[in-house]
């Protein structure tokens, strides 16, 4: 694949859709806005959120052939504070090396660019810590691209971001 | 920096799903002997002089809010171009379908809809009743981008204007054609999307659903119909999927599960056996004289699961 069609094509999938992002995050207390609402997930949505769930599953259970269908031999993991993407190889070593932290994923949308790469943007909460004000959470944008009939991750763009225990709201609005 | 890096990308990576329960809100539970509890909550059933009793312990659960009673009112107010627009569903044809799905030999009273009847408050459970009360045109007063306060001014002029009748028990279905764009996420986060809001003075039960001829990949799962029209066909599923949970939902503090899912959330784009093939006009129900492919509805019993008709077998896909 190319790489520079996939970081112009990731690039301009985050400009469109942090807007989008923040609107939606906001809308139950903008003062316009309807004052909640449950949406009906898009079908990319569905299918997504469970190839992300499969890959979030086979972290925990340090399945490396789960992760081989999920994941693309040229997977890497690009950082907004790292000089260099990590490779497959080495994300996967330490990933298995690592004690399980219970993320949840939240306010996903996906695109796709064409019928064999999807983009899809989201945010990973750490579980709310008594006595801790905010929480760990990270925005996250993949690209997916379709191998044979199967959706392979190319590459994962991550982003920290800091959410008070204010902006989670103990109702989900639907788009998780 | 390199182990920075790999730091962050394991915290990212190292997660797993969250899959806890949430407490019920009720504390009395009563076995009926039938595989599942009651919880006798606050309230009493009128003329009966004793708690009604709300059904749980099926993967959803009940937050104390109230369900819609009797027969649901559904009102369509064709928002754009539903004549000759920029798609071949642009049309009447997908009036004329989606009138049959809601009129009274469609949902109404189908074993799919009475799937709804497991769900209750309070003072009675959902019925299996949901017909098309009426319904409207309007021509692009909000313009072509709505907004999701866009979408409240038209279903508050629509019923200000007589037009339509205010009916607290009715459900306000904006219908968008495909030239049309909801600016809140339509086509990349949902399809569709229901809510209440207070309008001249009354708690109001409404929902948006564009064409999905916009984004077929995102909110069609066939572009190969039923009807030969993938965008009434597609619409189709996604309103059975707002009614089931207005229905059950409609001020959102009624039924949902530990992780916010409204009934039809936890069967969307899940369909279960089709007739046919599936991509290539596969259809799962007949009603109104059609046939449709509509996703399952969660039911309330027997341990919960998506099934495609009340009784019906449950099916993960």
């Amino acid at each position: 694949m190319n790489r520079w069609l996939v970081f112009i094509v990731t690039i301009a999938s985050i400009a469109f859709s942090c807007p989008t992002l923040s609107i939606a995050q906001n809308s139950p207390h903008a003062p316009e806005a309807a004052p909640g609402r449950i949406l009906t997930r898009t079908r990319l949505v569905v299918q997504f959120s469970e190839l992300e769930n499969a890959w979030l599953d086979a972290i925990k259970k340090k399945n490396s052939s789960a992760l081989d269908r999920l994941l693309d031999d040229s997977f890497q993991v690009w950082s907004s504070d790292a000089p260099a993407p990590t490779p497959r190889e080495d994300w996967e070593k330490s990933a298995f090396a690592t004690p399980v932290v219970p993320f949840r994923i939240q306010s996903m949308s996906a695109r796709d660019v064409r019928s064999d790469l999807v983009i899809v943007n989201f945010q990973l909460l750490a579980p709310a810590q008594a006595g801790k004000k905010t929480r760990p959470a990270f925005y996250v944008v993949d690209v997916w691209s379709k191998n044979a009939d199967r959706w392979q991750c190319t590459d994962r763009y991550i982003s920290p971001l800091v959410l008070p225990h204010a902006t989670i709201t103990a109702r989900p609005t639907g788009k998780d | 920096m390199r182990k920075e890096l790999f730091g962050l990308a394991v915290l990212l990576i190292c997660v797993s799903l969250v899959s806890a329960q949430s407490t019920k809100t009720s504390t009395h539970v009563v076995p009926t002997g039938k595989g599942w509890g009651v919880e006798a909550v606050q309230g009493m059933a009128p003329g009966l002089g004793k708690p009604y009793a709300v059904t749980t312990g099926n993967g959803i659960n009940y937050h104390n809010g109230p369900v819609m009673h009797g027969t649901v009112n559904v009102y369509f107010i064709w928002y754009g171009n539903w004549t000759n627009g920029a798609h071949a569903s642009d049309s009447q044809s997908t009036v004329t379908l989606l009138n049959s799905l809601f009129g009274s030999s469609g949902m109404n009273n189908s074993n799919y809809y009475k799937i709804n009847t497991t769900y209750g408050d309070t003072t009675a459970n959902v019925s299996g009743g949901m017909v098309l009360a009426g319904s409207t045109t309007d021509n692009y007063s909000q313009g072509t981008r709505l907004r999701d306060a866009g979408v409240k001014t038209v279903v508050s002029n629509a019923i200000s204007s007589g037009r339509l009748p205010k009916d607290t028990n009715g459900l306000y279905f904006v219908l968008t054609s495909s030239d049309v764009r909801e600016t809140s996420g339509f086509c990349s986060q949902y399809c569709g999307w229901h809510t209440h809001a207070t309008l001249l003075n009354s708690d109001i039960k409404y929902s948006f659903v564009g064409n999905p001829d916009r984004c077929p990949s995102s909110c069609e799962e066939e572009t190969v119909s039923p009807n030969g029209n993938s965008g009434a066909d597609g619409m189709a599923s996604i309103m059975a999927h707002e009614a089931e949970e207005t229905a059950t939902d409609p001020d959102l503090n009624a039924w949902y599960d530990s992780g916010g899912a409204e009934n039809a959330d936890k069967c969307a784009w899940k369909f279960g056996p089709v007739t046919g093939t599936l991509g290539n006009g596969g259809y799962n129900q007949v009603m109104g004289g059609h046939n449709w492919l509509i996703q399952m509805n969660w039911e309330n019993s027997r341990g919960g699961g998506c099934d495609q008709k009340l009784g019906g077998t449950f099916y993960t896909q």
